[in-house]
C-alpha cells in the first residue's frame, strides 16, 4: 500500500485578478512518479511553484508527510523535504559545479553537507572530476544532472521535477529517465510536469491532466492515453 | 614615479573599499546606495566621538565600524527591503537617505570640519626616495585585510556561496530554500562594516565632516562601472586602476583636474566595455 507523501487541495494562485491554476487536488506517493501534463499555459509550472510557495496562493491546503504545510515558506518546506528541480535547470552559470551542489544543502551543518556531496560523487562519478568547473560550461544534459543531483542534496522525500527532459538530445532524456527511475524505486515521491510523452508513459504510473487551469482527468498513464485524455488537453478539446 | 605610484594606491585602496561595499549590495539587491556616503559620515563621526571622549583609538576605530554595520543594516530593513519589487524607486530612496543620514550628522556634529586623530599621526614610512605617511599606510593594510576576510567570506562559506547565489538568480536562490531577507541584511552587514573600515581609515587623512564621502561615493561608483556592476574584484581591480590614474593625472597634469580623469575613464569604458572590465553575462558577486 503506496502512501501519499503530498496531498494537494483546491490549490487556487492567481497574480492580481489573473486566476493561473485554479482548484487544483493532486497526490504523489512515496517510490512512485506522479505526471502533471497538458499544453503550454496550462498552469503545470504554477501547480509546482504553488506548492513551494514561490508564487501567490489564493486558496487550499498543502499535505506533506502528514503535516499541513500551507501556510510555511519556501525555505520551511525546502527544510521539511521538498526540493524542486525547475524549468531551464536555474544552475549558477558562473559558481563551480561544487558550489551548486552545496547550495542544494543550504541550511545544513558542514559534516552533512560533506556527507551528501560524497554520497552525490558516488552516484554521478563524472561530477566529481568536473567539480571545480562553472556550470555554465557544462552541456544540457550534463546541466540537468547537475540540477537533479543538487535537488538531491537537500535529502528530498518529494523531488518536484520542471521539465527535465527541455532541450536534451534523446539519449540524454533516456539518460534522464533511468536515473529519475532510480530515484524513484529508493522511495521518493516525484512529481513530473513533462511534455515528452514517452519519458512520462516510461516513468509515471498515475498523472494528472490540466488544460486552463484545472484538472481536467487523473488517473493510470495508460488509461489517460487510451482514452485520449491527454491528447484532447494538448490539442485544446478538454476543459 | 614610484611616489605618485604608491600616492595612486592609496587612493585605489580607498575607492576599491568602498566600491565593494556598493557593488556587494547591487549584486543583492539591485540597489544603486548613494546613502553609503551617509554611512561612512556617520562611522566617522561615531569614531571621533569616541574617540574625544578618551577611548583608546582602536576601540573607536572598532566602534566606528560597528556604526557603519548597524546603520547600513538599518537602512536595509527600514528602507530598501521595502522597494524591493519596486526597483524604479531605489535611487530616489538611496539619495533620500543619503540626505537624512548627513542632515543626522550635521545636527549632531554641526557642518565645522573634526580632525580625527591617530597614534600613528606622525608616523613616516620612508624607503628611499619614496613616503608613505602612517594613516595612508594604515589605509593600505586596512584595506587589503578587509578585501581578504571578504574574498574568504565569499569564497569559503555557506553564507558566502549563498550571497553569490542570489546575486547570479535571486529567484533560482530562493527556490532552493536559500532566505532572501537574511541576504540583503547580510550584504547591507558587509557593505556598511566596510564603509566603517573606509571611513575609520579615511577620517584621519582629511576631516570628518557630514560631506566627507561625497567625492569618495562618486570615484566609488565609477569604479563600479569600471569593474562590472556586482563584481567584488571587478571593484577592486577597477579601485586600483582609478586610484593610480588620478594619482597620474594630478601629479603629471593637473591635481585640481584629479577628479575628471576618473570621469574620463567612465566614458571610456561606457564607450568600449559597456559591461565593465570583468563584464560577464550574468551578474556575479564574487
Amino acid at each position: 500500500m503506496l502512501t501519499d507523501m503530498l496531498t494537494v487541495t483546491d490549490l487556487t494562485v492567481a497574480f492580481g485578478n489573473t486566476v493561473a491554476v485554479r482548484d487544483v487536488a493532486l497526490s504523489a506517493a512515496s517510490g512512485t512518479v506522479t505526471g502533471i501534463l497538458g499544453a503550454n499555459g496550462a498552469g503545470k509550472t504554477t501547480t509546482l511553484l504553488g506548492i513551494l510557495g514561490r508564487v501567490p496562493r489564493r486558496s487550499g491546503t498543502i499535505t506533506f508527510d502528514g503535516r499541513d504545510v500551507t501556510g510555511d515558506d519556501t525555505g520551511a518546506l525546502v527544510r521539511a523535504g521538498i526540493a524542486l528541480c525547475p524549468e531551464n535547470r536555474r544552475l549558477f552559470p558562473n559558481m563551480s559545479i561544487e558550489d551548486n551542489l552545496l547550495l542544494g544543502a543550504y541550511g545544513h551543518g558542514r559534516k552533512v553537507r560533506r556527507e551528501r556531496l560524497e554520497r552525490t560523487y558516488a552516484r554521478f562519478g563524472w561530477i566529481r572530476d568536473r567539480a571545480a568547473e562553472p556550470a555554465g560550461r557544462l552541456s544540457g544534459g550534463q546541466q540537468q544532472g547537475v540540477a537533479i543531483a543538487r535537488a538531491l542534496m537537500s535529502d528530498p522525500k518529494l523531488v518536484l521535477l520542471d521539465e527535465p527532459s527541455s532541450g536534451l538530445s534523446p539519449v540524454a532524456v533516456d539518460e534522464i529517465g533511468e536515473l529519475l527511475a532510480g530515484i524513484a524505486a529508493e522511495g521518493t515521491a516525484m512529481l513530473l510536469v513533462e511534455q515528452n510523452v514517452r519519458l512520462v508513459r516510461k516513468l509515471c504510473s498515475t498523472a494528472y491532466v490540466l488544460a486552463h487551469g484545472r484538472v481536467t482527468a487523473s488517473g493510470p498513464v495508460d488509461e489517460l492515453f487510451d482514452a485520449d485524455a491527454v491528447s484532447d488537453a494538448y490539442l485544446g478539446k478538454a476543459g | 614615479m614610484i611616489q605618485v605610484l604608491v600616492n595612486g594606491v592609496f587612493l585605489g585602496c580607498l575607492f576599491a573599499v568602498v566600491a565593494v561595499g556598493l557593488t556587494l549590495v547591487y549584486g543583492v539587491m539591485e540597489v544603486p546606495n548613494f546613502a553609503h556616503a551617509g554611512v561612512i559620515v556617520l562611522a566617522a563621526y561615531t569614531t571621533w566621538s569616541v574617540s574625544h571622549a578618551g577611548a583608546p583609538f582602536a576601540v573607536a576605530a572598532l566602534a566606528g565600524i560597528a556604526c557603519g554595520g548597524l546603520v547600513s543594516v538599518l537602512t536595509e530593513v527600514l528602507a530598501y527591503r521595502w522597494i524591493i519589487t519596486r526597483p524604479a524607486a531605489a535611487p530616489a530612496v538611496a539619495l533620500g537617505l543619503l540626505l537624512i543620514l548627513q542632515n543626522v550628522a550635521l545636527r549632531l556634529y554641526g557642518g565645522e570640519g573634526r580632525s580625527l586623530d591617530t597614534p600613528y599621526d606622525t608616523v613616516l614610512l620612508k624607503a628611499g626616495s619614496v613616503s608613505l605617511p602612517g594613516v595612508k599606510a594604515a589605509l593600505i593594510v586596512l584595506a587589503v585585510l578587509s578585501l581578504v576576510a571578504l574574498h574568504l567570506l565569499l569564497s569559503r562559506t555557506s553564507l558566502g556561496r549563498a550571497m553569490r547565489a542570489v546575486a547570479q538568480d535571486r529567484e533560482a536562490a530562493a527556490m532552493l530554500g536559500i532566505p532572501m531577507r537574511r541576504q540583503y541584511s547580510l550584504a547591507f552587514l558587509i557593505a556598511g562594516l566596510l564603509g566603517g573600515v573606509a571611513a575609520v581609515a579615511y577620517g584621519p587623512t582629511f576631516q570628518v565632516s557630514p560631506y566627507m564621502a561625497d567625492d569618495v561615493l562618486l570615484s566609488a561608483f565609477v569604479v563600479v562601472v569600471l569593474g562590472g556592476l556586482g563584481s567584488v574584484w571587478g571593484a577592486v581591480a577597477g579601485g586600483l586602476v582609478l586610484g593610480v590614474v588620478e594619482g597620474l593625472g594630478a601629479a603629471y597634469v593637473s591635481a585640481a583636474y584629479q577628479s575628471a580623469f576618473g570621469f574620463l575613464i567612465l566614458v571610456l569604458i561606457l564607450v568600449l566595455r559597456p559591461g565593465g572590465l570583468r563584464s560577464t553575462n550574468a551578474r556575479r558577486v564574487a
